[in-house]
């Protein structure tokens, strides 16, 4: 007990001695650890709006739909099935091409009777429910196609008014509906795509509600009307292994669909969020680790003498190591509680429950497996960045470390006479980078992931930006993305630019005798500043190209791997941008790492040589 | 302060680059060696920040190291030499430019008796081929093998005396360094 007492003291004491560092650290670990809550409890808090919405319409537990007309004794059939304890339909179901303001979009009209229905009765958001002429539009639909109650729309060629804004939990909201047309759908596809397909496939189809006879007349074939059953089960929990049981190979067979898969599309849009946050998290945790590591890099090269007096006090390398540890360990726990709630407040945020589904999006469940991920990853960070360190201290002589003498920089043979070439500036940079080349590879790893990030966003955003049918979303639906890839990308940003600040700082101390030699020796403060600058700028180059060719692609495609996407749905960002991306990169990491350079450059020569020792 | 007829101190950093680069070579008590540098590495930097070619430079830095008696070092990093080579690579890194005068400050201050014999040694041979060398000691048989020997106290000039005749060939017994 009086170890660990000791252990921890010496630990608090230390971050209280630099509190600057210690707060740069658990900013670092904090965002990591903030997004990757965001991530997780994402999932669980877009649920909220489907359910309030099932509750609110009396949403079915299985949708079945007959395709023919022959089908429809199957869904009689189903209807007095064992399980079934209510049921509302069949109702017929025509496709239709709907004009309004100019623009022709695909729909799928139901024809529903005007008196409530015991199962899904569509809850209308504005106006009243369908009448004769009269056509109730889906929430997200009428939102994508900005129409309102009272606007005149063309179906099928014939004319109808709005008379009502609904929203259902028997299909998913718009872009995402399920299919219920006998001529079939095809939702999300690209025109390359479309054009193989079979004609009269209705591409992404709204959805809208009709009186049964307006629906029947839309199609002068009786035999092409779909009809669609909704049922209610006695145990809702059982729906799938209902759909499994009442599967069947013959075409007049009824299709069957669970609640569970209809909330799987209509939350899809939150799914994709969570995938970016997760994404986001990644990417923040393996900036974090490059963070943490040239800090604590930083902080170790500081306590050399430190380490000296415990062991001379009579620490054993083992507690050494332990004091060491225990700092980071205790960051890190605080970076991971501060995540956690930061996620849990800022969840809502980027959960709207968009314009298909009813209800806010809810408190975020807060669950031990999400504080457990959260608080492994932040304790996995401070682990991979401190261990090693943390150990060569511990091992190092007792003598040494009270001397405080400085770790030898390496020596790159080829890099050194490959710089004898080069003008001044770049002779010196070239030597410090291959002076610490951890460090070199730290910066190049940083600015690759940020850069690999840039890449995998501005996909993502073509995709957003495309609309449907390309890109599959609607602006209702892209929005909360946008604002989740916005966040992502401004917390990848600032932990990039915090970092390539930290390197140069880092780089600046570390260099202090070589950069006073070389003015000693000869070089202007220019030289020397620039020459730090430099030293950042190179790797920021190598991270660059390495971030905008293999590794935004490698990125994108890992990404594609773990959640399952369709690559060839996305259009990779053009040549142009990935050759911009490069410079730009290199002029923004200069920018950020001019002003510490510069300073480091300017530093009197005789006050530093006489402080640092040979 | 003047150099070379140039009042100097009142220069800009980048004149005073310039200055260092070509009319000033420095050696310091603790050497300042670049660790990561061989010895001839070390002795060519002042070329090569001076603008030279590589090759000019390394050439240079390896008629010096032969001069100072260290060629066969040359490839050595500073962690291989004993301290009085590693004071004789800077000296030769001193001379790297050719410069007017060579300031050294306290050179002989980590060194033992037979690797202060060294640098005097090294130092007397320079001074007879005409280099300029201004010392800065505190030791008073280091100060004896000058010529001009100006005491300062408290940051002023206290004292300027003349040294002529008898340094040459007996540097060793006047720093009471050898019999």
């Amino acid at each position: 007990m009086g170890r660990i007492l000791l252990i921890g003291r010496l630990a608090v004491r230390d971050l209280r001695r630099r509190p600057v560092e210690a707060a740069l650290l658990l900013l670092a670990i904090m965002a990591a650890t903030t997004t990757l809550t965001l991530g997780l409890v994402l999932r669980d808090a877009a649920d909220d709006p489907y359910q309030s919405t099932r509750e609110a319409t009396s949403g079915p537990d299985v949708v079945a739909v007959a395709d023919r007309p022959a089908g429809l004794s199957g869904l009689e059939e189903l209807a007095g099935a064992p399980g079934v304890i209510d049921h509302s339909g069949p109702y017929p179901v025509a496709p239709a091409k709907l004009q309004a303001s100019g623009r022709t979009s695909d729909v799928q009209a139901v024809g529903r009777d005007a008196a409530p229905a015991s199962v899904d009765q569509p809850e209308l958001t504005r106006g009243g429910w369908v009448s004769e002429g009269g056509v109730v539009v889906e929430a997200a639909f009428a939102e994508a196609l900005g129409l309102r109650v009272g606007d005149p729309v063309t179906l099928g060629g014939r004319a109808f008014e709005v008379v009502g804004v609904a929203v259902t939990a028997a299909v998913a909201p718009y872009p995402q509906a399920s299919c219920i047309v006998a001529v079939g759908c095809a939702s999300g596809a690209t025109p390359e795509e479309l054009s193989r397909l079979p004609p009269g496939l209705l591409q992404t189809p709204g959805l809208v509600w009709l009186t049964r006879a307006d629906a029947r007349s839309l199609t002068s074939d009786p035999g092409s009307l779909a009809h669609v059953m909704n049922l209610k089960l006695a145990h809702p929990d059982e729906a799938r292994a209902f759909v499994g049981a009442h599967l069947s190979k013959s075409l007049d067979a009824p299709r069957l669909e669970s609640w569970e898969t209809i909330r799987e599309d209509a939350t899809e849009p939150a799914e994709d969020a969570q995938i970016l946050l997760r994404m986001g998290a990644w990417l923040l945790g393996l900036l974090a680790v490059a963070s943490v590591s040239v800090l604590v890099g930083g902080r170790m090269a500081g306590q050399t003498r430190r380490v000296g007096l415990l062991k001379a006090a009579g620490g054993a390398p083992g507690l050494v190591a332990a004091v060491l540890l225990a700092e980071y360990v205790l960051v890190a726990v605080i970076a991971a509680a501060a995540g956690l709630a930061v996620g849990a407040l800022a969840a809502p945020l980027l959960t709207a429950s968009g314009a298909g589904l009813i209800g806010s999006a809810g408190t975020p469940s807060m669950t031990p497996s999400t504080i457990g991920l959260v608080s492994a990853a932040a304790l996995g960070i401070a682990a991979a960045a401190t261990v090693v360190p943390a150990v060569r201290a511990a091992r190092s002589s007792t003598v040494v470390a009270l001397a405080d003498s400085a770790r030898p920089p390496r020596r790159t043979g080829w890099l050194i006479a490959v710089s004898a070439r080069l003008p001044v500036p770049l002779l010196l940079a070239l030597r410090i980078t291959a002076r610490r080349p951890r460090r070199a590879m730290l910066n190049v790893a940083s600015i690759a992931v940020t850069v690999s990030g840039v890449y995998v966003a501005l996909v993502l955003d073509a995709f957003l930006t495309a609309g449907p049918p390309a890109g599959g979303y609607g602006d209702a639906q892209a929005e909360p993305l946008r604002r989740v890839l916005l966040v992502v990308m401004v917390t990848l940003f600032c932990l990039a630019a915090v970092n390539a600040v930290f390197i140069t700082w880092a780089t600046v101390l570390d260099n202090r005798r070589s950069s006073a030699l070389a003015r000693a020796l000869g070089a202007t403060p220019g030289e020397a500043g620039a020459a730090l600058a430099a030293a950042q700028v190179l790797p920021a180059l190598a991270g660059a190209v390495a971030g905008a060719f293999p590794g935004g692609f490698a990125l994108f495609h890992a990404i594609n791997a773990v959640t399952g996407g369709d690559s060839g749905r996305a259009t990779l960002p053009p040549l142009w941008q990935l050759l911009a991306l490069v410079p730009a990169t290199v002029l923004v990491v200069a920018a950020l790492t001019a002003v510490p350079a510069l300073l480091g450059g300017r530093r009197p020569v005789t006050e530093t040589l006489q402080a640092e020792p040979a | 302060m003047w150099l070379n007829g140039r009042r100097i101190d009142d220069i800009g950093e980048r004149a005073l680059a310039r200055m260092r680069r070509t009319a000033v070579g420095f050696v310091f008590q603790s050497f300042h060696l670049m660790e990561e540098l061989t010895a001839v590495e070390n002795v060519e930097l002042p070329a090569l920040l001076a603008g030279r070619s590589p090759r000019a430079a390394r050439r240079r830095a390896q008629e010096l190291l032969e001069r100072v008696g260290l060629d066969h070092r040359a490839r050595f990093p500073p962690s291989a030499l004993s301290g009085g080579q590693r004071q004789r690579v800077a000296v030769a890194r001193a001379l790297s430019n050719e410069p007017s005068v060579v300031l050294a400050d306290e050179p002989t201050g980590n060194l033992d008796s037979a690797a202060t014999l060294d640098v005097l040694r090294l130092f007397d041979g320079l001074h007879e081929s005409g280099q300029t060398l201004v010392i800065v000691t505190h030791d008073a048989r280091i100060a004896a093998t000058a010529d001009r020997l100006i005491s300062m106290r408290d940051g002023a000039f206290v004292d300027e005396t003349r040294l002529t005749g008898g340094t040459t060939g007996r540097l060793g017994a006047l720093a009471g360094l050898e019999d």
